[in-house]
């Protein structure tokens, strides 16, 4: 008998466990008949689901970032992709403040990192549920591909639960308030994503080059985006 | 790592394909099998684990009873954790009550239907032994359900293979660990029988699933793994010496099993239970293991292919680093097979799929889930003694 190597062979069209682990609704949505008649097993579903979302915010905290361990309501809101520290101090006495991201900058990353994944946007508006908060006009839309995306920026930030500082130092944690929103929306038909500024700090690189980090964890948290949907089936 | 202990190369039968026929010979001591465990406390392994494997262990019930009553009480205080691997004739209701109550793990080997059995695993007298075997399978079953079976598949027993596989299926055996006699004689045809009894496997594979059953066929569920955890694959693959180690009944150890029989002269030795483990020795056959295979580099399957098995190549070829036909074709096909199942499953979104391959907690969801149904009795998980 022969043999010879495979020169060649495609991927296989089902995901790895690290892609289906970034989208963690997908298992939480495809529970066996039997263990839905449990309500032992669907119990420790929960409880091991939340686990599970805990252990892989520190399994994937390489190159591809972290994403938060927000519950979501519906299985159509993107977990939080953490690209970026997201919080930080600015005021009088500090020496090396961050950089905020404009809503118009974080948009135009936003729809060209999209755009390179063949995923236009429209100006129809598109409002995104919420539990706590008003509805929120979500920034970017796309009525084909069915995802509308929000960014947490300092426009949105104590509309959206951020909590002022009394002070003449003002902090800043956009990555909680966006934990915090994904754990609010809800949505039927259309996927949410939640982005959110990375603050990058000053204090070692100028205000240009940490505009442009900025920039790129940004884009970082979009591209995760376009791969959890893709998982998805939406893509 | 797990220490194999091959407590003599006696066996109560004699499979033709058997890679160490069985002899007459030394029986492993006590004292020789408790030195073996001593070492296993003496890794920084948090449990040790303990092979009793012949020729036939159930050969020696005393010396497996003596050496799980030291395990159980060892002065290291580390867990130890046993499993046996018997043709099943000795295996009778009160060992299987024994292992019970031990927690001792016990595999039995069947081929499946009686023919496909019978053409291999014979009687040292030369009488069938799938009558025999069967009983004590059931009766294993009902006190263990998810007790491993080990089936080999022979170039002239291929074609049962799928009706073997849906047999035990039917009798209820949930753990099947299917593999071939790589050193068998295979051929383009006999190959092509293989790779139709496949198909059929695999058309299984989706109805079982399909049926939410608990099921695991080593064959695809290795090699869906080796897509679904790929990023930790490469670190689950066989690496000689390194896993386990091998004891012969003197003592002498060996990088795996089938290196056992080639004796303490060889240069597949490694030490002794006394001495130690003779690092040198173990170093140089992991080191010629772990080289490049012949003719793999290239291959797109490289990294998920099971050519990293030297034992398994030393026992086809001869040497560690090249690899047979019969494995590079299998796996080939495997891959495709188990690949396809993948996204068929994973298109439509099955739930049993989904849960068993990609949940990190499935396995404890299962067990709740058959402690609820009392498919296990929670009595029978623990040890009252």
């Amino acid at each position: 008998m022969k043999a010879s190597p495979a020169k060649r062979y495609r991927k296989p069209k089902y995901p790895d466990k690290l892609e289906v682990l970034e989208a963690p609704a997908i298992l939480r949505d495809h529970v066996p008949s039997t263990w839905k008649r449990s309500m032992r097993v669907t119990g420790a579903l929960a409880i091991f689901a939340g686990a599970q979302a805990g252990m892989l915010t520190g399994c994937i905290s390489g190159a591809q970032g972290k994403h938060a361990t927000a519950k979501h309501r519906s299985g159509m809101v993107a977990p939080i992709f953490m690209h970026g520290e997201g919080r930080g101090v600015t005021g009088c006495v500090v020496i090396s403040p961050p950089v905020f991201l404009s809503e118009e900058e974080a948009a135009q990353v936003i729809s060209e990192t999209l755009a390179k994944a063949q995923i236009t946007v429209s100006k129809q508006p598109y409002r995104i549920s919420t539990a706590h908060f008003s509805e929120i006009d979500a920034d970017i839309y796309s009525p084909k591909n069915k995802i509308a995306m929000e960014f947490v920026g300092m426009n949105d930030y104590f509309k959206m639960g951020g909590e002022p500082t009394n002070s003449s130092i003002s902090s800043f944690d956009f990555q909680r308030v966006a934990v915090g929103l994904s754990n609010d929306a809800s949505a039927k038909d259309v996927r949410i994503g939640i982005f959110y500024d990375p603050m990058t700090s000053t204090s070692e690189q100028s205000i240009d080059e940490a505009r442009a980090q900025s920039k790129a964890l940004l884009e970082a948290q979009v591209k995760d985006f376009i791969d959890w949907i893709k998982v998805q089936g939406t893509l | 790592m797990h220490f194999t202990l091959h407590l003599s190369s006696a066996c109560n039968m004699k499979c033709d394909y058997c890679y160490a026929p069985p002899r007459d010979g030394a029986v492993m001591t006590e004292t020789v099998g408790r030195r073996v465990m001593d070492m296993a406390a003496e890794t920084n392994e948090n449990s040790c684990g303990i092979v009793f494997f012949g020729g036939e262990p159930l050969l020696h019930k005393n010396l497996v009873h003596s050496l799980v009553e030291y395990g159980e009480h060892h002065p290291s205080g580390k867990p130890f954790h046993f499993k046996v691997t018997t043709n099943g004739v000795l295996l009778d209701d009160d060992f299987i009550a024994y292992a019970v109550r031990h927690g001792i793990v016990t595999a039995l080997s069947l081929d499946g239907t009686a023919p496909a059995h019978d053409a291999h695993r014979r009687l040292a007298n030369g009488m069938p032994s799938w009558d025999r075997v069967l009983p004590r399978l059931k009766a294993l079953l009902t006190a263990r359900p998810y007790s491993p079976v080990f089936t080999t598949v022979n170039p002239d027993t291929a074609p049962y293979l799928s009706d073997s596989v849906a047999f035990l299926m039917g009798l209820g055996v949930k753990y099947m660990i299917v593999s071939l006699n790589y050193a068998a004689d295979w051929t383009d045809k006999t190959f092509r029988i293989l790779e139709r009894e496949y198909k059929k496997l695999a058309a299984l594979y989706l109805q079982w699933t399909r049926e939410e059953r608990k099921f695991y066929f080593s064959p695809f569920e290795v090699k869906l793994s080796s897509h679904i955890n790929r990023h930790c694959y490469q670190k689950e693959r066989c690496e000689l010496a390194k896993k386990q180690v091998s004891v012969d009944a003197g003592g002498f150890l060996y990088p795996c099993v089938q290196f056992a029989s080639m004796g303490p002269d060889s240069a597949w030795c490694i030490g002794n239970v006394f001495d130690g483990i003779n690092e040198a020795a173990r170093t140089r056959i992991q080191q010629e293991s772990m080289q490049e295979k012949a003719g793999c580099q290239d291959c797109a399957l490289n990294a998920r292919c099971n050519n990293t098995c030297g034992c398994l190549n030393w026992q086809t070829t001869g040497d560690l680093n090249t690899i047979s036909p019969v494995l590079c074709r299998y796996e080939q096909m495997l891959m495709k097979t188990s690949d396809r199942i993948g996204e068929k499953l994973y298109r439509e979104r099955n739930p049993q799929f989904l849960q068993k391959h990609y949940n990190e907690a499935y396995p404890y969801l299962s067990l709740i889930e058959d402690l609820e149904k009392g498919v296990i009795q929670a009595a029978r998980m623990t040890n009252p003694e």
